[in-house]
């Protein structure tokens, strides 16, 4: 029984060949041979067949159902038209008015942006420090501390130097200096700082390093009990933690540069949905952004034109620098006016760094002409697929090549002749020709051994 | 897939030639589309990728076209193996992109994603048996239950007529073993 089980098990995989009629002829005569004198293989195969075709059955049944499912989603591919028009420009003519007039609409609100903001002449008010309230004749004897008030006073300042008075109080300093640095000052806490001084409960003095203060320096050393040119040294009370970092936030520049990269970080998010790290920065840079420009003075037709400029940058690269760079341009220069009317007017001082302004404009615009040659050049590349270019492609040999087998190359597997000698699974083979589905190739590792290792690893 | 089709606009040859190439590729379409969305279907499983797999199929071979030489090729092979080459791409992505430690397994090789719709699908016991045999056994299942011949196969697989007679065996005995529940019914 045992022998005659061994026997039998020899044409299970024949018999498969045989139910789909695929079986040689020798192979054919073998099965039958067999059949007729083996009652337990032939009700075997019976059943095989039975259950092949119920399998059949159900394939095609679902292959059926899954070819209804997609061509309810897909009409018949047809190429379309315009690929017959070899390299036709991307926009129609009706796409070319429609940017046109969405250049012309955008550039005349540029221009409305510009008249309202326009500066107003107010000369800066600097040179000679005003002369002191009081003349500071003795400095009175007890401990003195100083303190310093630089960037611009928003806020966070006021509170510094209303907390820095009272320590001073508490400490029973006889003189409290006040080292005025600012490059401009918010109205609002520029009041409440000269009220803070000016009421404060021991002596005040205001010291100004610069030789040109500017005007909210020279108001603020107004409010002080004198001003001294080189005032006794004493202990510097420091702006705490939470001060500084809303200090900092609050500068106009670091504004800035939250507002233009977030916008940057959320059109990289447009360009590849789902990166997901550059939208989450870029929305927490931009309500970083949002808290200061609610606070700071700020003109919001330059945010707008901040963000159109932006915009404008990614329509370019987005449609593949259909627009000649021309949109690229246009992008740079609603950056460049925006960056420079981002606040009022009317708060003189309060204004971004060139040292920021020109990076951010040109760094855009760098890049962006670099994306839009990228772009060009991978599109004259020829198409990854098709067979024609595979002469000359290197691959890899997946079976051995006796001399037929299989090889992969650029991803993919294609039967394969090897012209010289039998090359091993794994060795690096070279495409020579392409006769139908199979290529002819030969060792890429002939001619130079040394490259041998590093095939390998692929 | 716009995008795509713009981009092999540079690459013809010239508007007249591929007005005679489109004039053919019209009836290629047609007698084609609807085998390799079938088999397409069976690869993923997915009847959206399926549709944009054979959309991709027929760009790449709109754009391969001018190059072919009559006669050269068997034009339908030719198609299937440019299908299941796309296929072998999303599956191999999908496989990268599922990287789940409780499905990873040596038999998964075909690769699977574990996204809520094939979750769903497993629910077909004939999808997942499928799912679970090596893409080149499935592509034979699933060419012989459309008709193919095994030298059809073969030719498609770049393989010999003798694999695919194994790899038949092979893919019947594990599915009809595993699904000898239901498949008498």
């Amino acid at each position: 029984v045992s022998a005659a089980t061994r026997e039998c098990a020899k044409f299970d995989q024949l018999l498969s060949a045989y139910v789909d009629h695929e079986a040689s002829p020798d192979e054919v005569r073998l099965v039958e041979q067999h059949l007729a004198d083996c009652q337990a293989c032939l009700s075997r195969t019976r059943r095989l067949e039975r259950r092949a075709r119920g399998l059949d059955l159900r394939l095609q049944g679902l292959l059926a159902r899954g070819e209804a499912q997609a061509r309810r989603l897909n009409p018949s591919f047809r190429p379309p038209p315009g690929l017959l028009l070899a390299d036709a420009p991307s926009t129609s003519g009706f796409g070319r008015l429609l940017t046109l007039a969405v250049v012309l609409a955008v550039v005349a609100l540029m221009a409305v942006v510009l008249v309202r903001s326009a500066p107003v002449g107010q000369p800066l008010q600097t040179g000679a420090p005003p002369t002191p309230s009081t003349a500071l004749t003795a400095i009175p004897d007890g401990p003195v501390v100083w303190i310093s008030i630089d960037g611009l006073v928003d806020p966070p300042t006021a509170a510094f130097v209303q907390r820095a008075v009272a320590e001073a109080d508490r400490r029973h300093a006889a003189l409290l200096v006040v080292s005025l640095s600012p490059t401009a000052g918010l109205d609002g806490p520029t009041a409440e700082v000269a009220r803070t001084l000016s009421n404060a409960p021991l002596q005040t003095v205001a010291y100004l390093p610069s030789a040109a203060p500017s005007a909210t320096a020279t108001a603020l050393a107004a409010s002080t009990a004198s001003v001294m040119q080189a005032p006794p040294v004493g202990d510097t009370l420091q702006m705490d933690f939470v001060e500084a970092l809303w200090h900092r936030l609050l500068d106009p520049t670091t504004a800035y540069l939250f507002l233009v990269l977030g916008l940057y970080a959320i059109l990289v998010e447009i360009a590849h949905p789902g990166a997901l790290l550059p939208g989450v920065s870029g929305a927490v840079a931009l309500a970083i952004a949002a808290i200061a420009f609610s606070t700071l003075p700020t003109n919001w037709l330059g945010v707008l034109a901040l963000v159109l400029g932006v915009g404008l940058m990614g329509l370019e690269l987005h449609s593949g620098a259909a627009h000649h760079g021309l949109l690229l341009l246009a992008g740079a220069v609603f950056l460049g006016v925006g960056s420079l009317v981002l606040f009022a007017p009317a708060s003189v001082g309060v204004v971004v760094s060139p040292f920021a302004l020109v990076p951010v404009v040109l760094g855009g615009l760098g890049l962006g002409f670099a994306i839009v040659r990228i772009a060009r050049r991978v599109r004259r590349l020829p198409p990854l697929t098709g067979l024609g270019e595979l002469i000359g492609a290197r691959g890899v040999a997946r079976t051995a090549l006796n001399p037929d087998g299989v090889v992969n190359v650029r991803g993919q597997l294609w039967s394969a002749h090897s012209r010289g000698p039998t090359l091993a699974p794994g060795e690096a083979v070279r495409v020579l020709a392409r006769r139908g589905l199979v290529l002819d190739v030969e060792s890429a590792a002939f001619r130079a051994p040394a490259t041998q290792k590093g095939a390998h690893r692929d | 897939v716009i995008v795509g089709i713009r981009q092999a606009a540079t690459s013809l040859p010239s508007p007249r030639q591929s007005e005679m190439v489109r004039a053919d590729f019209d009836q290629l379409v047609e007698q084609y589309q609807a085998p390799l969305l079938r088999f397409l279907y069976g690869l993923v499983h997915d009847p959206e990728l399926a549709a944009d797999l054979c959309q991709e199929t027929f760009l790449s071979a709109y754009r391969a076209a001018p190059r072919l030489r009559p006669g050269e090729v068997n034009l339908g092979a030719w198609l299937y193996t440019i299908a299941l080459n796309h296929a072998r791409g999303v599956l191999r992505r999908k496989r990268l992109l599922s990287w789940v430690p409780f499905v990873a397994s040596r038999d998964d090789r075909a690769g699977v994603a574990t996204d809520l719709a094939s979750r769903a699908a497993q629910q077909d016991e004939l999808r997942e048996l499928l799912r679970q045999l090596p893409i080149e056994q499935r592509v034979c299942l699933l060419l012989h239950a459309d008709g193919f011949r095994y030298a059809e196969i073969a030719q498609v697989l770049g393989c010999s007529v003798g694999a695919v007679k194994l790899r038949i065996f092979r893919a019947r005995e594990r599915c009809l073993s595993i699904s000898r529940g239901g498949e008498d019914a």
